[in-house]
C-alpha cells in the first residue's frame, strides 16, 4: 500500500512538471474540441497528432494522446445535449435524454450532470487503473508465447465481432490488417516481404499514413457537403462569474438525489466493459442507459429528460475510457482501435507495452496515472465555466473546417520523415478507406490487425518452435486453452449472426 | 430502393478473394515456406492469404442471398480531397510547404460549392502560417517554407 502512495507521489511529480502539464492540457483541450465537433472524432484526431508525438518524449506523448481520448468523451456529450447530434459515438445515447432536457430549458442542468458524472466515472476508472494494472502485469509476466498468441487472437476476434455491425466482415478486415502489417523486413530472417523493391517499404507501411488515410482522408471525403450547420439550444450569453450562470446549472433537490447513484452504477458498468477487449465506451454507455431505465421506479420519464439518462451513460463511457488502458499497457493488448494507436505510438517511441512496462518505465506509467487526475480536473473547468467557448465553436462552418483538417493531416504525415512517399501511401489508403466505407466494411478492425499482426506472427513462430511444431500446445496449456475457447465461441456467434437478417448498426466502431 | 442482393458485400467479398489468393500465391512463390516447427517468412502470409480469400468468399456468398442498400459515390468531394492531397505531394518537394498548403486548400475548397475566393484565400494564408509556426518553430520539424528545385 505504501508502495502505491510512493509510486503515485512520483507520478504526480512527473505530471506536475511544466512540460507535462502543458501537453496534458493540449490533449484534453483538443479532445474536448473535437468531441464537441460532430464529424470528427478521437480516432481521426489521434492519428492526426501521432506524427507530432514523434517530436516529444514518450511520457508527454502518451499523456497528450490519452487526454484527447478521455477529453473527447466530455466534449461529445456537449454536442449531444445541445444539438441532438452526438459528437462521438460513445455519447450517442446521451442524446436520448440530454436533448429533451435542453429543449425544456434545462441544458445547463444537463451539462452540469454529465460533467459531474463524467468526473465520477473517470475517478473510479482511474482508481481501478492504479490498483489493478500492476497486479495484472504480474500475471502477464507468467505468459509464454502460446498464451500471448492466444490472447492476441482473442483480442482481435473480440474487437471485430462484438463492436461492429457485421461480425464476419470485421474478422475479414482484421486478417487483411494483419497481412498489411507483415509488409517490410521479416525480423527473423531479414527477408523483405511485399516491398516490391521500394526502399521506404523496408520498414513496413507507415502506421501514421495508414491510419490517416483510412480514418482521416476517408472521413473527410464522406463528410464534405454533409455536415450541416446546427442551431444550438443553449444560450451561452450569461457569463460564468454571475449567479445566473450557476443557477441555470443547478439541477434542483430531486435530481441532486438521483445523480450519485446513477453515476456510480454507470461507472461500474464502464469499468468492467472498458477493460474487456472488444467492448469499450460506446457499448458501456448503451448498457448503462438500459440498466438505469430498467431499475428506475419511473421508467416513463426516460426519453423525456431524465437526469439519470444522461448521468449514467456519461459516467460509464468515461470510466471505460480509463480502464481501457489497463490491458493495453500491462498486456500489450489493445481493446479498441484508439488503444491500438496508443500502442503504436509507444512502440514507435521504443517502448514495448506489456507486463514489463510498469517496472521498466515507472515514470511513464505512474506519470500517466497522475495525469489522468489532473486532466480530469482540467476537463471539469473546461466544460463548466468555459462552456461558452464550445458553444461558439459549434458555429464554425464545415467549409472552413475540412480544408483545415486536411492540411494538418497531410502535413502531419509528411513531417514524420519529410517523405512524399508517406503522403502517397496516405492517399492510397484514403481511397481504400473510402471504398470500404461504401461497401460498409469497417476500417477499425483493419488497423487493430495491422498493429498486432507482426507481434502475432512472432509469438506464433516462437510458440511453434518451443512446442516442436505441435499446434495442440494452444489447447494443452490451460490459460491459452481458455482464450482459444472464448475465441471459438465468438467466431461461432459471428457466423450465426451473419446468417441472420442484418442487425441495426448500433455499436459501430469509433471514428 | 432495396436490391435483391447486397452489392457491397458481394463486390467487397470478391475483392477480398482476389486479394487473398494473390497474397498467398505471391508469398508461396517468393518466400521460403519452412515447416510448422521452423516457419519460414512465407508460412504465415500464405495462410493469412487463404484465410482472407475464404472469409471473402463467405461474405460474398451470404451477400447474394440478402437484400442490401445501393451504393452511391459522390465524386465531387472524392476527387477534390484526393486531388488536393496529391497537389501537396507534388508541390512540397519542389516549392516548399507554404505553396503546397495554399494549393491544397484551393483544390480542397472545390469539393463543397459555392467556391468563395476571399474566404478560401484567407484560410489558405492562415493555415500556411500556422503550419510553419506550429511545426517548424513549435516542434522543430525541418521544414522549408519556400524552396526552388525545378
Amino acid at each position: 500500500m505504501s508502495d502505491l502512495f510512493a509510486n503515485l507521489a512520483m507520478g504526480f511529480s512527473v505530471a506536475f512538471s511544466m512540460k507535462t502539464l502543458f501537453w496534458c492540457f493540449v490533449g484534453v483541450f483538443l479532445g474536448t474540441f473535437i468531441g464537441v465537433l460532430p464529424g470528427i472524432g478521437p480516432l481521426a484526431t489521434i492519428s492526426m497528432l501521432l506524427p507530432v508525438t514523434f517530436h516529444l518524449d514518450a511520457t508527454s506523448a502518451i499523456i497528450m494522446l490519452a487526454g484527447i481520448y478521455y477529453g473527447a468523451n466530455y466534449g461529445g456529450s456537449t454536442a449531444s445535449i445541445l444539438l441532438n447530434l452526438p459528437g462521438t459515438p460513445s455519447s450517442a445515447v446521451t442524446c436520448l435524454d440530454g436533448y429533451p432536457m435542453a429543449k425544456q430549458g434545462r441544458a445547463g442542468v444537463a451539462l452540469m450532470a454529465t460533467t459531474l458524472a463524467s468526473f465520477i466515472g473517470s475517478s473510479i476508472g482511474i482508481l481501478l487503473f492504479t490498483g489493478f494494472a500492476p497486479a495484472l502485469a504480474e500475471i502477464g509476466l507468467k505468459f509464454g508465447p502460446a498464451e500471448y498468441f492466444a490472447m492476441m487472437l482473442l483480442g482481435l476476434v473480440a474487437a471485430s465481432t462484438v463492436a461492429t455491425g457485421a461480425p464476419i466482415k470485421g474478422v475479414a478486415m482484421v486478417v487483411v490488417g494483419v497481412a498489411l502489417g507483415l509488409v517490410g523486413t521479416d525480423v527473423q530472417t531479414g527477408q523483405q516481404r511485399f516491398t516490391f523493391g521500394l526502399l521506404p517499404l523496408a520498414d513496413g507501411i507507415s502506421l501514421v499514413a495508414l491510419a490517416m488515410g483510412l480514418f482521416g482522408i476517408a472521413e473527410v471525403i464522406n463528410s464534405v457537403g454533409r455536415v450541416a450547420q446546427q442551431k444550438s439550444a443553449y444560450k451561452a450569453s450569461v457569463l460564468p462569474w454571475t449567479r445566473d450562470f450557476w443557477r441555470a446549472m443547478d439541477p434542483g433537490r430531486e435530481d441532486w438525489r438521483r445523480l450519485p447513484g446513477s453515476s456510480v452504477r454507470g461507472s461500474a458498468i464502464g469499468c468492467f466493459f472498458g477493460a474487456l477487449p472488444g467492448t469499450g465506451p460506446t457499448i458501456s454507455a448503451f448498457l448503462a442507459y438500459a440498466l438505469e431505465k430498467k431499475i428506475s421506479r419511473t421508467p416513463n420519464r426516460f426519453g423525456r429528460g431524465a437526469v439519470e439518462g444522461v448521468a449514467s451513460p456519461e459516467a460509464a463511457n468515461n470510466a471505460a475510457a480509463q480502464t481501457a488502458f489497463i490491458p493495453t499497457l500491462t498486456l500489450g493488448i489493445p481493446g479498441d482501435v484508439v488503444m491500438a494507436l496508443m500502442l503504436g505510438a509507444l512502440i514507435i517511441q521504443g517502448i514495448q507495452p506489456g507486463p514489463r512496462l510498469v517496472a521498466e518505465h515507472p515514470q511513464l506509467f505512474w506519470g500517466l496515472a497522475a495525469s489522468f487526475w489532473i486532466g480530469n480536473v482540467m476537463l471539469v473547468i473546461l466544460n463548466l465555466p468555459l462552456i461558452a467557448i464550445w458553444v461558439a465553436i459549434l458555429r464554425i462552418p464545415y467549409s472552413i473546417l475540412y480544408p483545415s483538417i486536411l492540411v494538418f493531416l497531410v502535413i502531419g504525415v509528411y513531417s514524420v520523415n519529410n517523405s512524399v512517399f508517406d503522403v502517397v501511401t496516405c492517399i492510397v489508403f484514403g481511397l481504400v478507406g473510402y471504398v470500404m466505407s461504401l461497401m460498409r466494411f469497417e476500417p477499425a478492425p483493419l488497423l487493430l490487425g495491422f498493429v498486432l499482426g507482426p507481434l502475432m506472427e512472432e509469438h506464433l513462430r516462437r510458440a511453434m518452435l518451443l512446442a516442436r511444431g505441435d499446434p495442440m500446445v494452444f489447447l494443452e496449456r490451460p490459460i491459452s486453452a481458455a482464450f482459444v475457447a472464448v475465441t471459438a465461441g465468438l467466431l461461432l456467434f459471428a457466423l450465426w449472426s451473419s446468417l441472420k437478417p442484418k442487425r441495426a448498426e448500433g455499436f459501430s466502431a469509433q471514428i | 430502393m432495396i436490391r435483391r442482393f447486397d452489392i457491397g458485400d458481394v463486390v467487397g467479398g470478391l475483392l477480398l478473394v482476389a486479394f487473398g489468393l494473390w497474397f498467398a500465391s505471391y508469398a508461396l512463390e517468393h518466400y521460403a515456406y519452412g515447416t510448422t516447427r521452423r516457419m519460414g517468412p512465407g508460412y504465415f502470409p500464405t495462410w493469412l492469404g487463404f484465410l482472407v480469400a475464404g472469409l471473402g468468399g463467405v461474405i460474398a456468398l451470404f451477400g447474394l442471398f440478402r437484400g442490401g442498400d445501393p451504393i452511391f459515390v459522390r465524386f465531387r468531394p472524392l476527387l477534390a480531397v484526393i486531388a488536393a492531397t496529391a497537389v501537396f505531394a507534388l508541390v512540397v518537394e519542389r516549392f516548399g510547404v507554404v505553396p503546397a498548403v495554399v494549393g491544397l486548400v484551393f483544390v480542397a475548397a472545390l469539393g463543397d460549392p459555392p467556391f468563395r475566393l476571399l474566404r478560401t484565400s484567407l484560410l489558405a494564408l492562415v493555415l500556411a502560417a500556422l503550419a510553419v509556426v506550429l511545426f517548424a518553430w513549435g516542434l522543430g520539424v525541418p521544414f522549408q517554407p519556400f524552396r526552388w528545385n525545378s
